[in-house]
């Protein structure tokens, strides 16, 4: 009887301290740093253009292109119609830079830009930025990563092509009165998801 | 010890003294004012700006915290002025400049911060709309303007926020598109006249409104639910019967139940007790008005009761008034009156009997006001008359939730008027053509003498679109 | 100072003109029509278009009757989750035997690349 209480008291400990110091270990874990910039980027992006991939098919094909219901249109409020998968995309992004704002620590922005920008505000100013949507037109199916210093700040950059996955992303485009270029097709990388992450030097 | 030439060390230490007395005394003015004190106005640096001005006596209004700065300020700014800064109300929200690529271009303007165009205590810098920015600052985002529109080649910089071109903040009435699609309007539209207010008719959309106590039926006097001594005024009670409170079930304790908290913890416990005021407040309209109310809190007539202050006074206005409506405040019922509540005086009277400014008295002598006197006649269809209300608090579809809209009456009288362009959606647009619309608020004589005669000039922005949209049809036909 | 990493996306199989095998007769023609017209998407998979050097995006479709894949291809279709295969890939200037010619490519192709991963080399 006597051993047996022990062994039951030293069990008893054990799991006291086993329980505890798995506790320990993933407090530790969720503290310590194990994804490179790189692998955010990577898993943000795949995020945004799977939530856009959705909005895409699942809203504006299925109730524009196929049902027929409803429009998507650039002026929406006035048109009452659906947003631009583009326009969802950007209001995002203005979403996570409000949010983040008061989250330093999660602390990312993303933005949509092009060589041919409809609104001129969205062409390449970095030289990253310029860099990077050539590099991912030219070598389709890559994406391009460096770092850079905006404003004092150190930042991982990454640019990941924006490809027109649907007809009436290239007429539209061509179509417009301020798109600087006017021969997309159906495929063609029209711009890039610009993708920041700050980094210490 | 030596003294200075001239002096005695005692004439020096009486110095000291009155000094040290003086100091003191100014100290403890001072602290009495800041800590104490209701007036603070000593301690402003300058004239507020005539769209501040009656908070002067309020300096937390904005100073909500003695330290903090500018985030302080922002969030006053936007506690006020922040449900239109974001889009589709405004086509330069903060949101647009927040990416850290815009890091080299808020250097030269930081866009993000209210202050950086709109300074308050600076009278003298202090431009049309509250700006005290230079003119020119379009430029520092859009120098290469011209290269994507080349009609803009050789504007001014300073130009660009004409009437008629565009607005930094709500350009909804001004964007390519828009015009593009106004293009060839008549002055007069066909089907001109204002929307139906539809309150009575959307009760059952607003979750607050009271139907288990005041379920909607029509009551006569004989429903009043008043303590007996305080029906004894015909006047009063003819006018409740022949209102649209009586008519949609609305009995007099609906307002005139007191909603201070100390009457609230006298409460009976059996919650039969009528907690009667005889002066209900403006809390006591919004418990079915709560939009009507709130827009009355962010405009020039209700700003002050928002603020917890007394009312407006007619007296204190900038602008020109009635000498003899000096002495009135601003609630409420300064426009509704009780117990009639009439929306037609409400429309007209109401307004012109304080305000005494040229466009005020031209009113009457208008194609608005003979629409709207045809109109309350019976000789006009309803939503043809033009009272000051249908511009200046137009009725305007509004989200009343996350999911319903219904059409409102704008009560913030100050939020289309500064730039004019903001009125042309929401009231011109109702009858008048888009290039009729802008041409005449563009017009300040025929401002003034309320849109006697046509617009004397012709803007660009219709013509300069349409050229836009040619030129493009024509490269995009190859031709 | 810049350091640039490029790395694959995780759609794209293989690099290059080379994975797109040549094919003798009709279907070398339906290879060229195919690389200038279908190659955008379906060489990347952007929409959701089957990858044809992916055997999983193919193991489905390459026993459909032909004539459903031709009719898909030459009047658009949308998929079950509501991804959109538009008519003639887009280029209205396609003809009908253009357009069945590229289909015979991209499943020889995708019959290829199904042989290959079910017997490797």
């Amino acid at each position: 009887m006597k051993t047996r209480s022990k062994i039951l008291f030293a069990s008893t400990i054990g799991s006291a301290m086993t329980l505890g110091v798995a506790a320990a270990i993933a407090n530790d874990a969720a503290d310590t740093p194990s994804i490179t910039p790189k692998t955010m980027a990577d898993a943000l992006h795949m995020v945004m253009d799977s939530d856009r991939a959705v909005y895409t098919r699942r809203i504006v094909n299925r109730l524009a292109a196929k049902e027929k219901v409803i429009t998507a249109s650039e002026h929406f409020e006035d048109e009452k119609a659906l947003v631009l998968p583009a326009q969802m995309f950007r209001f995002g992004a203005e979403m996570v830079t409000e949010r983040a704002a008061e989250n330093p620590d999660v602390n990312f922005s993303y933005s949509l830009q092009s060589l041919w920008p409809i609104n001129s505000q969205n062409a390449p100013k970095t030289d990253a930025e310029k860099e990077g949507l050539q590099f991912v037109v030219d070598n389709k199916g890559e994406n391009y990563y460096t770092t850079e210093e905006l404003g004092g700040q150190n930042y991982f950059t990454a640019i990941y092509a924006d490809t027109a996955v649907s007809p009436v992303c290239a007429s539209c485009h061509n179509d417009h009165v301020d798109s600087p270029r006017t021969d997309f097709k159906i495929g063609d990388v029209m711009g890039g998801v610009v993708i920041r992450i700050p980094i210490e030097s | 010890m030596k003294g200075l030439p001239g002096t005695s060390t005692g004439s020096i230490s009486l110095a000291w003294l009155v000094w040290l007395f003086s100091t003191c005394v100014g100290c403890a003015f001072f602290a009495h004012v800041l800590f104490k004190g209701e007036d603070k106005t000593v301690f402003m640096p300058g004239p507020l700006s005539s769209g501040h001005h009656q908070l002067a006596e309020s300096c937390d209004s904005c100073h909500t915290d003695a330290f903090g700065g500018g985030p302080v300020l922002q969030e006053s700014c936007e506690s006020c002025h922040g449900d239109v800064r974001k889009k589709p109300f405004d086509s330069h929200p903060k949101a647009k400049f927040s990416d850290p690529r815009n890091a080299d271009m808020l250097a030269d303007l930081n866009a993000t911060q209210c202050v950086t165009c709109h300074q308050e205590h600076k009278a003298e810098i202090t431009l049309v709309n509250g700006v005290t920015q230079p003119e020119d600052f379009c430029y520092q985002c859009h120098e290469s303007i011209a290269e994507d529109r080349p009609s803009h080649e050789g504007m001014g910089f300073d130009t660009c926020a004409n009437s008629g071109c565009h607005n930094f903040h709500d350009n909804r009435a001004l964007y390519t598109d828009f015009l593009v699609k106004h293009l060839d309007q008549p002055e007069v539209l066909e089907a001109a006249g204002l929307p139906e207010r539809e309150f009575a008719d959307v009760l059952d959309m607003l979750i607050e409104y009271p139907r288990e106590q005041f379920p909607v039926e029509t009551l006569s006097q004989v429903d009043a639910d008043a303590p007996e001594e305080k029906q004894q005024d015909a006047t009063v009670m003819a006018q409740w019967e022949a209102s649209g409170h009586a008519e949609q079930g609305v009995n007099c304790t609906a307002c005139h139940t007191s909603i201070a908290i100390e009457s609230k913890a006298d409460a009976d416990p059996a919650g039969n007790e009528v907690h009667w005021t005889d002066e209900p407040m403006a809390e006591n309209c919004a418990s079915c008005h709560g939009i009507e109310v709130e827009a009355f809190g962010k405009g020039k007539h209700g700003m002050r009761l928002a603020a917890g202050l007394s009312p407006m006074s007619v007296g204190a206005a900038r602008l020109p008034m009635h000498e003899d409506a000096a002495h009135q405040e601003l609630t409420c019922n300064s426009c509704h009156a009780a117990h009639d509540y009439d929306v037609v005086s409400a429309a007209v009277e109401a307004c012109v009997g304080c305000h005494a400014d040229d466009h005020t008295v031209a009113y009457r002598n208008s194609k608005h006001y003979a629409l709207w006197l045809a109109e309350t006649e019976g000789n006009g269809k309803p939503g043809t008359g033009v009272s000051c209300a249908s511009c200046h608090m137009p009725r305007v579809s509004q989200d009343v939730d996350d999911y319903n809209s219904r059409i409102v009456v704008d009560h913030n009288q100050s939020a289309n008027l500064a730039p004019n362009s903001k009125m042309i959606r929401g009231a011109c647009l109702e009858c008048h053509g888009l290039g009729f619309s802008i041409d005449a608020l563009m017009d300040d004589q025929l401002i003034v003498n309320n849109f006697q005669g046509l617009p004397a000039m012709k803007n660009d922005s219709l013509p300069m679109a349409r050229e836009l949209m040619e030129s493009h049809e024509k490269r995009k036909n190859g031709q | 100072m810049l350091s640039c990493l490029c790395t694959l996306t995780p759609l794209s199989v293989h690099a290059g003109e080379e994975q797109y095998i040549e094919l003798s007769g009709e279907l070398a023609e339906g290879r060229t029509i195919w690389i200038a017209n279908c190659e955008g998407c379906h060489g990347y998979g952007i929409a959701g278009a089957p990858i044809p050097m992916r055997a999983r995006d193919w193991a489905p479709r390459v026993d459909k009757p032909a004539e459903e894949l031709y009719q898909h291809a030459l009047q658009g279709f949308f998929g079950p989750d509501d991804t959109y295969m538009p008519a003639r890939g887009g280029n209205d200037s396609l003809s009908d035997s253009d357009v069945i010619q590229a289909v015979n490519y991209m499943v020889a192709l995708a019959k290829y690349y199904l042989e290959e991963t079910e017997n490797p080399k």
